[in-house]
């Protein structure tokens, strides 16, 4: 078995173990979660460094042509009277989500340690989500991402519909069929390309290289973009993150915001590797829409007082960066909205990890209520600042590389009409700053209001790993991006090489 | 002679084994007899399965060429008999229940079920029309009896007139469809028929007229009016058998009839078989919205699902028949695991609502989980069974350029999620009223249990092992 489909296929051992476990012995079932996502994230890390060993820490990038540059390839056939294969295998962005992916779910694990209600069934639901992600990132057939892709969106109705708070029930179903109305759009262009290119197999290289017929992908390409768009909070299909991840408990919603929505900014970024004449027919379309995402979310944050509906607002926001990134067809910005998928992977999933623990300790999300934390809670405050900082783009955390990347590529590119939205969408870093630093201030500084805070105790041993790890990749990767942004350029090349091609024979 | 009779001798199988369940039930009035009569009927059935299991599926043709079997025959012929299996399974007079109907006369009850199954062997393997209409007679009119066999049950009885009433008004449609397709071709013999019928405007009369009847063993919309009153009222365990056996059974005939005989005319029924696929789907799907009850709700979704299925016949290549195939054999096992819950839960505690099921995870964990997986198999979520059959049947539509319908059955496939959806939230999330779940915990008898062992590994397999799939295409590519 190899190294790929070890990291995806222990999630789903370790449920299996938790499903032969009676339910009363909770704490077992918490250790064998929390090994088993250990494991995954040791994994992950061997597959960064292994990765990095293998095309070098600086060189040249590949030559330029249309197949993606996959390592640790595993190729069985499956189910052949369609072609479908089991094809692992990955690239750099896919190496970098993994590891995000790792290190997200065993952050939310930490963070999901005093779970008391129904546990073996949380665990165990938790664990079928990751398998679907890790699976995502891992699969390089059309047919097997798909499949990975529902088993990760599915698993959500029934976490948060159990385990939520507020109006749970209403929330998961708008979120499941939300989603479940995206994956619909996809499924009818996964079959659409697999049709339409003449390959015989469902192989994302294999169908690009193929090639879609022009006129095709002029109407697929925002079927394709808006069915993966919506799990990426592309407006205005975004309206199921707010209620869900505010409705979802913790770990959920670090799961989910961290990197669910990654797979949509993901899948958009297959869908311009395989379309490239629907990306850039279509491409200042999808920018005006992800400009108002990133405005939008970022005006609405400012509004509300419930901190989870700031932390969903303020993704639908950097979400929206990481689209806008995409849409700007260039290779920077590219750079830029992966490494925005990375820092907000992070970022989100600590917010949400600190918005679990706070209510925890007062009770309450809304920060009208909570004045001078810092003073009862050092830990806790302090994580939360450098999370708040990371988000409005501070240089030196991750969020910073990304936000320059990002802006400095779509400007780059001659038209009036993208620096136009490129101004309006650098001029949301402020809105951000006001509700983040508004946030801060008034949760963390000034007197303390409730009396009933003063016996607040700051962070437990548990719930300093995981935020201690989350800061702490934060900024590395504000400090040291060299590493993530070879391995991302290295797989752009494919991509570009597709897109470049596709312009060619637009001006002739 | 001998020869000939050894190549129906499934069906003749079938048909000896329906009269000793039968006579077993004239034995005496004592329980022990039930007993009996349905350990009689389960070892006949699976040593028929077993026996069709390892003879030889090649083409064969008895009689003069009325007969014939073949690779999809014997696929379809395995299907019924599965699923008589599984139903004669889920039927188990259990010790409480003894003196209940159908459970009184379990062995009258599965002998009539056995008739029909025998019917449908013969429908799969007729090469002629009265053959045809005969098997189609033979499959029916057990099941009337069958859908009335509560009689103490007022229910019971609106179920078995209206089953009455549409399937003497379909086969009547069929017949002067038949009778359309003989005045234009002077022969009776399907071979010969496919070759001479042409694209007239008879033709495409008699097309409209056997569709019509063949829609109606669909539960097609427009012609779906009987089937959720006849499905509520009819014991349980028939319902599962109307949904699942008798349905494939009218494939089949759509196969033999429509398919096979308007070749020439394959546009116009391509056209509306879509149209009446993307009618069945929304309309069944925006009804099973709706419904509490269970029975109700298993009856409409059936509906919907026959309107998946429909999208496959849209497709008169190879890869059409064997999306339609292998969906047939999933949904045999999706859906005759939520027929297993709810039959169980019918039997122990009396209860067929489904704002009862809350709290039914917390008293019931397996049953529970059995059932959510049955219900996402029915939605079609991977990796589950019911996913692999979904995306095969879009890919035949795909294939044949028809995106507007593989769009419409995936907007579909959304809106039947939510009623699915509801079910696993009255199981898993809503907590009942006071605290006290209606249902408590239930236990599930052997033959009960076998079942939804079974069609569980089935659900969970048949999606991710390639065989099935395999199975299904080289059995499609046989013919009908």
């Amino acid at each position: 078995m190899g190294l790929l489909s070890l990291i995806v296929s222990i999630p789903f051992i370790a449920l299996l173990v938790i499903l032969s476990i009676p339910a009363k012995y909770s704490d077992r079932i918490k250790w064998i979660a929390l090994i088993a996502t250990f494991i995954d994230l040791c994994l992950s890390v061997l597959l960064v460094i292994g990765y990095l060993g293998k095309i070098g820490f600086s060189g040249a990038l590949p030559s330029p042509g249309v197949a993606l540059n996959l390592e640790y390839v595993e190729k069985i056939a499956w189910l052949e009277p369609l072609g479908i294969e089991y094809f692992m295998g990955v690239d750099g962005i896919s190496v970098l989500m993994i590891f995000l992916t790792a290190v997200v779910i065993f952050c939310g694990v930490c963070a999901s340690w005093n779970h008391a209600h129904r546990t073996k069934e949380f665990f165990a639901f938790l664990l079928l989500l990751v398998t679907g992600v890790f699976g995502v990132f891992a699969a390089n057939d059309l047919f097997l991402f798909f499949l990975f892709y529902e088993l990760s969106v599915l698993p959500m109705y029934l976490l948060i519909g159990i385990w939520g708070t507020g109006p749970k029930e209403y929330s998961a179903m708008k979120l499941t069929l939300m989603l479940m109305g995206g994956s619909a759009l996809i499924i009818v262009g996964i079959l659409v390309l697999y049709f339409q290119s003449g390959a015989s197999t469902f192989s994302f290289s294999e169908i690009a290289q193929a090639g879609i017929p022009e006129s095709t992908q002029y109407w697929l390409f925002p079927v394709m973009f808006i069915g993966f768009g919506t799990l990426g909070g592309l407006w205005p299909f975004h309206t199921w993150s707010p209620d869900g991840h505010s409705s979802a408990p913790t770990a959920v919603s670090m799961l989910h915001a961290g990197v669910l929505m990654k797979l949509g900014g993901y899948g958009c970024l297959k869908t311009i590797y395989l379309m490239p004449h629907g990306a850039m027919m279509w491409a200042t379309f999808f920018m005006v829409l992800t400009t108002v995402n990133i405005f939008y979310g970022a005006l609405v944050a400012i509004q509300k007082t419930d901190l989870k509906y700031i932390t969903a607002y303020s993704s639908v926001s950097h979400c929206g960066l990481v689209l806008f990134g995409l849409c700007a067809l260039n290779w920077t910005a590219f750079q830029g909205a992966m490494v925005q998928m990375f820092a907000h992977g992070l970022m989100t999933a600590l917010f949400f990890a600190l918005v679990g623990m706070i209510y925890k300790r007062t009770h309450t999300r809304l920060i009208s209520e909570m004045s001078g934390l810092l003073k009862v809670m050092p830990f806790l405050g302090v994580s939360y600042m450098i999370g708040g900082l990371a988000g409005l783009g501070l240089p030196g955390l991750a969020g910073f590389i990304a936000e320059i990347q990002v802006f400095v590529g779509a400007f780059s590119d001659a038209s009036i009409s993208h620096r136009i939205m490129v101004i309006l969408a650098a001029a949301s870093v402020v809105t951000t700053a006001v509700y983040i630093l508004r946030a801060l201030t008034r949760m963390l500084y000034g007197p303390m209001q409730n009396p009933e805070h003063e016996k607040i105790k700051d962070a437990t041993f548990v719930e300093k790993v995981p935020l201690a790890l989350l800061v702490f990749l934060l900024a590395l990767a504000g400090i040291f991006p060299g590493w993530m942004i070879r391995m991302i350029a290295y797989s752009l090349t494919p991509i570009f090489s597709n897109l470049e091609h596709a312009s060619l024979l637009t001006q002739m | 002679m001998l020869e000939n009779i050894l190549t129906i001798g499934n069906e003749l199988g079938l048909i000896i084994l329906a009269l000793t369940v039968l006579a077993i039930g004239f034995l005496r009035k004592h329980s022990a007899a039930g007993y009996l009569g349905w350990s009689v009927a389960v070892a006949g059935l699976a040593l028929l399965s077993a026996w069709l299991f390892i003879s030889p599926a090649i083409d064969k043709a008895a009689f003069g060429g009325v007969y014939q079997t073949g690779p999809a025959p014997v696929f379809f012929k395995q299907l019924f008999i599965w699923a008589a299996l599984l139903i004669t399974m889920l039927s188990y007079p259990g010790k409480q229940s003894s003196n209940v109907l159908p459970y009184r006369h379990i062995s009258e009850y599965l002998g009539l079920m056995l008739f029909s199954v025998s019917g449908m062997c013969l429908l799969v393997s007729a090469q002629e029309l009265v053959m045809l209409y005969v098997s189609l007679e033979l499959i029916t009119i057990p099941v009337i009896m069958l859908v009335a066999f509560n009689r103490n049950d007022p229910r019971s009885h609106e179920a078995g007139m209206k089953y009455v009433f549409f399937s003497a008004l379909s086969s009547g449609l069929l017949l002067y469809g038949f009778s359309w397709v003989y005045g234009l071709t002077g022969s009776t013999l399907l071979p010969e028929i496919r070759d001479i019928i042409d694209s007239s405007p008879i033709a495409v009369t008699a097309l409209v007229l056997i569709m019509a009847g063949v829609g109606f063993k669909l539960a097609a919309v427009p012609f779906h009016l009987w089937a959720p009153d006849t499905y509520e009222g009819a014991p349980v365990t028939i319902t599962a058998f109307l949904s699942v056996a008798s349905k494939a059974a009218g494939f089949v005939l759509f196969y033999k009839v429509v398919e096979g005989f308007f070749v020439d005319t394959a546009v116009t029924y391509i056209t509306l078989t879509g149209v009446l696929a993307t009618l069945t789907m929304t309309i069944g799907n925006l009804v099973a919205m709706h419904q509490r009850n269970m029975k109700r709700f298993l009856a409409y979704s059936s509906i919907a699902q026959a309107g998946y299925v429909m999208i496959g016949l849209s497709q008169p290549e190879l890869l059409g028949k064997t999306a339609v195939m292998y969906y047939l054999l999933v949904y045999l096992f999706s859906n005759l695991a939520a027929f297993g819950i709810v039959t169980l839960v019918a039997l122990r505690s009396g209860r067929e609502d489904m704002r009862d099921y809350a709290g039914f995870s917390i008293t019931n964990p397996k049953l529970a989980l059995v059932m959510m997986l049955s219900m996402f198999s029915l939605a079609g979520i991977p990796p589950l069974a019911g996913f692999m059959g979904k995306f095969i049947l879009f890919a035949a539509a795909a294939q044949a350029g028809l995106y507007w319908l593989v769009f419409a059955g995936t907007v579909n496939a959304i809106i039947a999620l939510y009623y699915y959806l509801i079910v696993v939230k009255w199981m898993y999330i809503m907590k009942p009223e006071n605290g006290k779940p209606r249902i408590g915990p239930i236990t599930t008898p052997a033959p009960h249990a076998i079942v939804l062992a079974v069609t569980t590994l089935a659900i969970l397999l048949v999606g991710i092992l390639p065989i099935f799939l395999e199975w299904a295409k080289s059995c499609a590519a046989g013919g009908f």
